[in-house]
């Protein structure tokens, strides 16, 4: 008890000597805590940062230089979709009471990119699928009005979401077939079956009803199976194939097609495609950016890439092979310079490559990003 | 005969650095990840597969550790397994560390026992409700294919069907032969 008395007595003096100090320091002014309105103008670059066991995040950056520009906070295991317009992000996760365990709940969530932050979310049916992320799991109609999401309990399903009303309108079964590919205009979609057919489902407006059509068979998912990535190439869906194989189908017509077969890896004994989200189509200039491995055989078609390819699709010629490390995903965007942007798999991180379409679209890496954990989603919108 | 057991060598010790360079990059970064694997054994997908043939002779040959290391990702019944090795977490082989649920469904490989040049059809399990296990990580897909073939894929979560869906670690048990 005395020695705090002491100290307070002490305390007292200190404060007394120091008044003077403080009024010769009266320009001080202490600064408060706020929030910054809403991220940097400019393009942006998306990442979807999945986690398993705790919170997952869209992460923005730059599309300049990647400068990280901040987040966006979704649950487990999520799935991730950027409006065109690239001001709205949708993300479908999931949220477990316990994390580990305990009653479960998946949420399609929509944020305002601008400003990072939620604006609705819409409570779905427990069948969502818990996966890797891939970009035809959850997509949306041509219109925006519907958001399409991918079950899987494994029974494989589609959750059809009204946005506007915040509803879910219908769960449309699609046993056998995976992914969800949009038509241009309506509300039909379309799957790949296991069968090696593609599947079609045409909604009315109201998102309701189905009526089902599917294709002869157009791939062999026993000798060279397709990845599940798409990219419009002059309005066909165009796919992968294990082996290299690019399909170019036709869905106008409410019934997949095959328009046409490119052997993208003629010629390159013992390179392969290779990875998730793993090529995409700059519509300027008709070519293709795609991740390659070498040695290839079964088995090896999620390694991660050691180069990118540029292939020109018009005239069916690979135009150059730029080294890279480990890139598993990558997009690119629609300037008539195109620029590519890749995760690599192994360090988490994405990568800035500047193309020169002088130069057979040669790539240069220009920035890079190391945070973005383990991700095989990414996307750019201006 | 010595290029021979040479160029062996340097393809096993390829083989293994490739291994341990991927666990040590997994286990490092994502072991969260952990993307569970899947194919069925139980659940809808059971009567596509002849998981139950042979399924006594399986479980009678699944104590012999001799035809292998099974802490090791080249273990030949982990071809086409992506997950932590529940061995490696306080489980075994075909058991899940205690406290975790094994996953009702599962996704089935198809691997080469390199001991009997036989094909058999391997489970992979994910065994559920606990936080991921830092142990080894192994990813491999041989006869792995998409969502369009469910029961083959191993980039879903296959505690999907559990009351608890976070996913542990994975394990790899023989439930028949692939030519039986």
């Amino acid at each position: 008890m005395a020695r705090s008395l002491t100290l307070s007595v002490c305390l007292a003096c200190a404060l007394a000597a120091a008044a003077p100090t403080l009024a010769q320091e009266a320009e001080f002014k202490p600064e408060s805590v706020g929030v910054k309105a809403a991220i940097d103008p400019g393009p942006n670059v998306f990442v979807n940062k999945q986690e398993w066991g705790g919170a997952g995040s869209i992460n923005v950056y730059s599309a300049a230089d990647l400068t990280y520009k901040g987040n966006m906070s979704a649950g487990s295991m999520g799935q991730v979709l950027i409006s065109p317009d690239g001001k709205t992000a949708y993300s479908q996760s999931s949220y477990l009471k316990r994390i580990m365990y305990g009653d479960h709940e998946q949420v399609l969530q929509l944020f305002d990119v601008a400003t990072l932050t939620p604006t609705k979310e819409i409570i779905l049916p427990n069948k969502a699928a818990m996966v890797a992320a891939y970009t035809p799991l959850l997509t949306q109609s041509a219109d925006g009005k519907f958001v399409y999401v991918q079950n899987a309990t494994p029974a494989t399903s589609v959750t059809v979401v009204d946005v506007a009303a915040g509803e879910v309108v219908q769960e449309l079964p699609t046993p056998g077939c995976w992914g969800i590919y949009p038509s241009l205009a309506g509300y039909s979609f379309s799957a790949i079956c296991g069968d090696g057919t593609f599947a079609s489902f045409a909604l009315g407006e109201d998102g309701k009803g189905i009526a089902k059509t599917s294709s002869e068979k157009i791939f062999d998912a026993d000798a060279d199976a397709l990845f599940v990535s798409a990219e419009r190439i002059e309005g066909k869906l165009a796919f992968m194939s294990f082996k290299g194989n690019l399909y170019v189908l036709d869905d106008a017509t409410g019934t997949i097609t095959l328009s046409d077969k490119i052997a993208v890896t003629e010629g390159q004994e013992g390179w392969a495609p290779g990875g998730y989200n793993l090529f995409d189509y700059n519509d300027p200039n008709g070519v293709i950016f795609l991740t390659m491995h070498d040695e290839a055989k079964e088995g090896t078609h999620k390694n991660a890439s050691k180069e990118i390819w540029a292939y020109d699709v018009k005239n069916k010629k690979l135009l150059y092979r730029s080294p890279v490390e480990h890139v598993i995903s990558l997009t690119v965007s629609d300037d008539p310079v195109p620029v590519v942007y890749g995760l690599n798999e192994d360090d988490g991180k994405v990568i800035r490559f500047a193309s020169d379409p002088e130069a057979k679209f040669v790539l240069k890496q220009t920035a890079e990003h190391e945070d973005t954990g383990f991700a095989t989603v990414v996307a750019v919108r201006n | 005969m010595f290029n021979i057991v040479d160029t062996l060598l340097e393809w096993m010790d390829s083989r293994a650095e490739s291994g341990a360079r991927r666990v040590a990059q997994r286990t490092g970064r994502r072991s969260f990840l952990t993307k569970a694997g899947a194919a069925l054994l139980g659940g809808a997908l059971l009567p596509m597969l002849p998981y139950d043939r042979n399924f006594g002779e399986a479980h009678a040959q699944e104590g012999a550790s001799t035809d292998g290391d099974q802490t090791e990702c080249e273990y030949w019944r982990y071809c086409a397994l992506d997950g932590n090795l529940c061995n490696s977490c306080g489980g075994t082989l075909t058991e899940c560390p205690p406290g975790a649920e094994a996953s009702k469904v599962s996704w089935v490989g198809t691997c080469r026992n390199p001991n009997d040049n036989k094909d058999y059809l391997v489970s992979y399990n994910d065994c559920c409700g606990k936080a991921s296990c830092s142990g080894s990580f192994c990813f491999t897909s041989e006869g792995e294919r998409p969502g369009y073939r469910m029961g083959l894929y191993n980039d879903i979560n296959w505690c999907m069907a559990n009351t608890s869906k976070g996913y542990h670690c994975t394990v790899a048990v023989l439930v028949g032969l692939a030519d039986a």
